[in-house]
């Protein structure tokens, strides 16, 4: 009993110790220019090529990596705290004063900073096709099965990968592959070159001394073996053979990144990559495709000609219904591969406990989608098939940032990105343009209940008052209705209250200067106005959104963004 | 120190190195480094926030808080090392596919025959010509303990599949009790060397029905054992000796079962008839049937994959006109198949009957859990019979489904008597 007390004594100390700490806090705002850019594309040393090993990577992210978790006793306290409500969740460590990730040689701003157009969309990261006039020279080969392709050089000297769908689900898996390549590259992160071709299979040659292993024994590539390959492949009313193209990327493949720790042969990688915003905040893209083979093996470091290391996002052939060259069945998205989660509760229930996706017909419309769907998507409960560390660590704050992005494409946005697939059946590939557009309002629907939605701040001045303009993501995403939301706003300027408790029903605020602060001041004043958006009628819960402009002689300017969780 | 005592204690130091050692609770432990490492090369300007490098970092406190994960971090590296080695060298281990050919060790611990006996399974699945199978097994204890089998299968022969198995089997210590009413003080010790010759002939006649012949020659040597460890004593001197016999027979299979690799539904019937007759001196001629039916039922308010599976077996020689049953040619009961809470060989008597009731629910995709219920008794004649002689077992298991590769199961079983636990991980090479 003593020892009982004892144990409550210190946990009730701990507890006020954390609510200090917890109160205390940095400036939430800078009075220097905001940081929009990360500078690790520094010249570094060539590194050597890291070696990959996809099954350790899962087996530790999976036991070793989970036991570890509550024995970090930084992570136990925190949660600790998070219960008591005294503490918060850790955040990414790569974030700027307005909340957003600057660009680095992971994330660039495109489509929802800079947006772009369906037709920039549609192109991505391409800037050369491969020359099918002309003849194609193998130069590695791929013998799997199903799995089979090789890799050539067309005339032009130009380096492709070239995959094929599988033999049950034509167009599957190259459209996934190419399609969510496209919505990547739109969303900000670096991903290789691809696209869907056609080639003559009589316009193909092996090279010199090109090698294919077969049971472990490496031998010459023959002509038949490229015909097996191509063998039963699907073909155009011309005869050409359908063929996903990945084209190499410029600079040297040093191996994987990883979704945890950093590189210890990379100056440059100075943020763990669990705590990086881009990678945590991929989750919620990743849910949006069912991305769910997201993972280290996954992703390509490359060493640029300007000696720094790149971070590339790669293999998007387990996305949208594809699963490979098969398809997903309801369990993808849903559970980890291994899941000891639901495995206990089975376990436990003695069979009482049915699963969610065993209550779900595996339905495939069409083969070119493959098992996509949008009704049993939960986006807060996806996770791809092993855990990662980054997405593990994704708060609200991070979901919200994925969130963002991926309510930045439009449905035209969509339908010109899901062309790209070049799905011969009109009705499929309407079917999954659909799809998406739902997933993604469902992606919007959940998030933007958990976080005020409310981004994209500019400040202005008009006839001497500050007018501070936002965008209430959830009705610019059409996920919820202009005419049931309305905001209400507190001005602050120093701990003082300005105005208290104001309410406007569209996204512009308006503040009388003459209520704020004086001028002539040597430093610019800072005010605060935080922001609640309210939905009458539904069960939103308004959370604050505290924007700080600072009143400088150029003009009002937003120095900071801070989002209550 | 009690261990209460221990726990505050650890968690006061730990609250103290974080009041010492502050993280930021509700921000990020970010530091802008005021002397980035390499040179900024995308602005000159000093000041502007461009140029300074975000970098993750943690306090002193803040490591030793999170000592114990790491302890746990390096101590499973070395797995790691392993893992790795194993992916890089012998990739198709990770993916559940077995090699046409290979040689695997393996060893059996806690036999009172030997301390440790070692064992090589070696095959090649494409012996001859392709899909003919060779195996070879073998398990050396030591000169008195050891056995050898090599199994040639023929996958197309005629319509259907020839088996062709060569044994050998040294054993000091076997166990022999008596009937349904024995008890364990009646335990009585044998020694067996075996040599076994088999020659049988399988048919898919159609999805449903399959048809199997089948030959064998087997010589057996029995010896006494170990009488200070048998405290039924001695075993009577008639059971000595070597016998040689032959065996045909044949049996037929109807299999109506759905679902796979779960099967939920329907019946599987098969029975068999063997016909032995001893060719040395002594007088062994008898006939051995064999009638299981096993059926598989879905529990009707919930998925097909929770089911319940009722097996049944009734196993039983008939001796044929002036002439015997070698004692080791009699049903039993008591393995990791029948009665799985009692030791081996438990019952011995002209007949058995098993009846088994199992529930398997998935857990996961690849795994069940199996709760069941063993019934058996072994009797003399029909006659002999009734519910209150049966003995009972329970227990709860773990499956792994297998498409191929392997299988694994794990169970334990209990009865009034002892208990088991039974693992089996079956390559199928």
């Amino acid at each position: 009993m003593h020892h009982t007390n004892k144990l409550l004594q210190t946990i009730g100390i701990g507890a006020v110790v954390l609510l200090l700490l917890g109160c205390a806090g940095s400036r939430p705002y800078t009075l220097g220019p905001v940081k929009t850019f990360d500078p690790d594309t520094s010249a570094i040393p060539e590194p050597d090529e890291k070696e990959q090993y996809q099954y350790w990577d899962r087996i530790d992210n999976t036991t070793f990596h989970q036991l570890e978790k509550p024995l970090d006793l930084n992570r136990t306290f925190r949660f600790a705290g998070r219960m008591l409500g005294v503490a918060g969740d850790r955040q990414a460590d790569n974030v700027n004063h307005l909340d957003q990730v600057p660009e680095s040689s992971w994330y660039s701003y495109r489509h929802y900073h800079n947006p772009m157009t369906p037709k920039e969309l549609a192109r991505g990261p391409n800037t050369v096709q491969p020359d099918t006039a002309r003849e194609w020279t193998i130069f590695r080969g791929k013998l799997e099965g199903a799995n089979s392709g090789f890799f050539i050089e067309d005339a032009n000297g130009n380096r492709f990968l070239i995959k094929f769908d599988g033999y049950k689900y034509p167009e599957l898996t190259t459209a996934a592959e190419v399609i969510s390549t496209k919505i990547f590259y739109g969303a900000g992160y670096y991903v290789p070159e691809s696209t869907i071709t056609y080639f003559d299979p009589e316009n193909v040659r092996i090279g010199e001394g090109v090698k294919v292993s077969v049971d472990g024994e490496t031998r010459p590539m023959t002509r038949q073996d490229y015909l097996d390959i191509i063998k039963k492949r699907p073909r155009n009313k011309d005869g050409k053979i359908r063929a996903l193209a990945s084209k190499f990327v410029d600079g040297r493949p040093v191996g994987p990144w990883g979704f945890e720790g950093t590189r210890n042969d990379d100056p440059n990688d100075r943020v763990l990559h669990e705590h990086r915003r881009e990678l945590r905040g991929m989750r919620v893209i990743s849910s949006w495709l069912n991305d769910t083979d997201r993972r280290d093996a996954n992703t390509m470091s490359v060493y640029t000609s300007e000696s720094y290391i790149k971070h590339l996002v790669q293999d998007f052939g387990n996305t949208l219904g594809a699963n490979g060259t098969s398809i997903h069945t309801p369990i993808y998205g849903q559970a980890y591969l291994i899941d000891p989660r639901y495995m206990a509760l089975s376990a436990v229930a003695l069979g009482g406990y049915v699963r969610p996706w065993e209550q779900v017909e595996p339905e495939v419309r069409y083969p070119a989608v493959g098992y996509f769907k949008a009704e049993p998507f939960q986006p807060g409960h996806w996770v791809p098939v092993h855990p990662l560390p980054a997405f593990e660590n994704m708060t609200l704050r991070d979901a919200f940032w994925g969130a963002k992005i991926v309510m930045s494409f439009s449905n035209e946005d969509i339908r010109a990105m899901v062309e790209t697939g070049q799905i011969s059946n009109p009705e499929a590939e309407e079917y999954l343009v659909q799809t998406l557009i739902d997933r993604r309002d469902k992606i919007g629907r959940y998030w933007f209940r958990r976080i005020n939605p409310v981004a994209k701040f500019h400040a202005r001045i008009d006839n001497q008052k500050l007018v501070l303009q936002f965008d209430d993501l959830g009705v610019t995403g059409n996920v919820f209705s202009s005419s049931s939301s309305h905001y209400r706003y507190n001005v602050l300027h120093a701990d003082k209250v300005l105005q208290k408790g104001e309410r406007v029903n569209d996204s512009a605020i308006e503040i009388p200067l003459q209520m704020g602060p004086e001028k002539n001041r040597k430093a610019p004043l800072v005010v605060q106005i935080q922001i609640t958006t309210h939905r009458p009628g539904s069960d939103i819960i308004a959370k604050e959104t505290r924007v700080f402009v600072a009143l400088e002689d150029e003009g009002p300017r937003i120095v900071g963004v801070e989002r209550e969780e | 120190m009690s261990v209460p005592s221990t726990c505050s204690s650890i968690l006061v130091i730990c609250l103290g190195m974080w009041l010492f050692f502050p993280p930021d609770v509700n921000g990020t432990t970010v530091k802008e480094q005021k002397n980035p490492a390499v040179a900024d090369t995308t602005t000159s300007d000093k000041n502007n926030p461009n140029s300074i490098p975000y970098a993750s970092s943690r306090t002193f406190g803040e490591h030793l808080l999170a000592l114990p994960s790491y302890l746990l971090h390096w101590t499973t590296r070395p797995i790691g090392y392993g893992v790795k080695f194993l992916e890089r060298e012998f990739p198709e281990l990770f993916e559940l596919k077995v090699p046409n050919s290979g040689i695997a060790p393996y060893f059996e611990t806690g036999s009172k025959n030997a301390k440790i006996a070692y064992g090589i399974i070696a095959y090649h699945k494409n012996f001859l010509s392709p899909g003919n199978e060779l195996r070879f097994h073998g398990l050396f204890g030591s000169e008195s303990y050891n056995s050898f089998e090599l199994d040639y299968a023929i996958s197309t022969f005629l319509a259907g599949e020839l088996e062709i198995d060569a044994s050998y089997a040294n054993n000091p210590e076997q166990s022999l009790y008596g009937g349904n009413n024995s008890t364990l003080e009646e335990k009585q010790l044998f020694s067996a060397e075996e040599l076994e010759g088999s020659l049988a002939y399988k048919q898919q006649v159609s999805p449903i029905l399959g048809l199997r012949l089948n030959s064998s020659f087997k010589k057996l040597t029995i010896g006494q054992g170990d009488v200070d460890d048998s405290p039924g004593g001695p075993i009577a001197d008639r059971m000595l000796g070597t016998t040689s016999l032959v065996t045909i027979g044949g049996s037929a299979s109807y299999d109506f079962t759905k679902g796979k690799p779960r099967t939920y539904l329907g019946p599987r019937i098969a029975a068999g008839l063997d016909w032995s007759q001893s060719i040395n001196s002594t007088d062994f001629r008898f006939l051995t049937y064999t009638i299981e039916w096993d059926h598989f039922l879905p529990v009707f308010f919930l998925p097909k994959t929770r089911r319940l599976a009722f097996k049944s077996r009734l196993q039983k020689v008939e001796p044929l006109k002036n002439s015997g049953v070698p004692f080791f040619e009699y049903p039993t009961l008591g393995s990791n198949q029948d009665l799985r809470g009692f030791t081996g060989n438990r019952f011995r008597d002209d007949g058995s009957l098993l009846l088994t009731l199992e529930y398997r629910y998935p857990i996961w995709d690849f795994a069940d859990l199996v709760l069941f219920v063993d019934e058996g008794q072994v009797f003399d004649s029909y006659s002999d019979i009734h519910i209150s002689d049966f003995h009972t077992d329970y227990g709860f298991g773990f499956h792994i489904i297998s498409g191929g590769g392997f299988s694994f199961r794990t169970e334990f079983a209990f009865s009034n008597e002892t208990s088991r636990f039974i693992l089996s991980v079956t390559p199928n090479i």
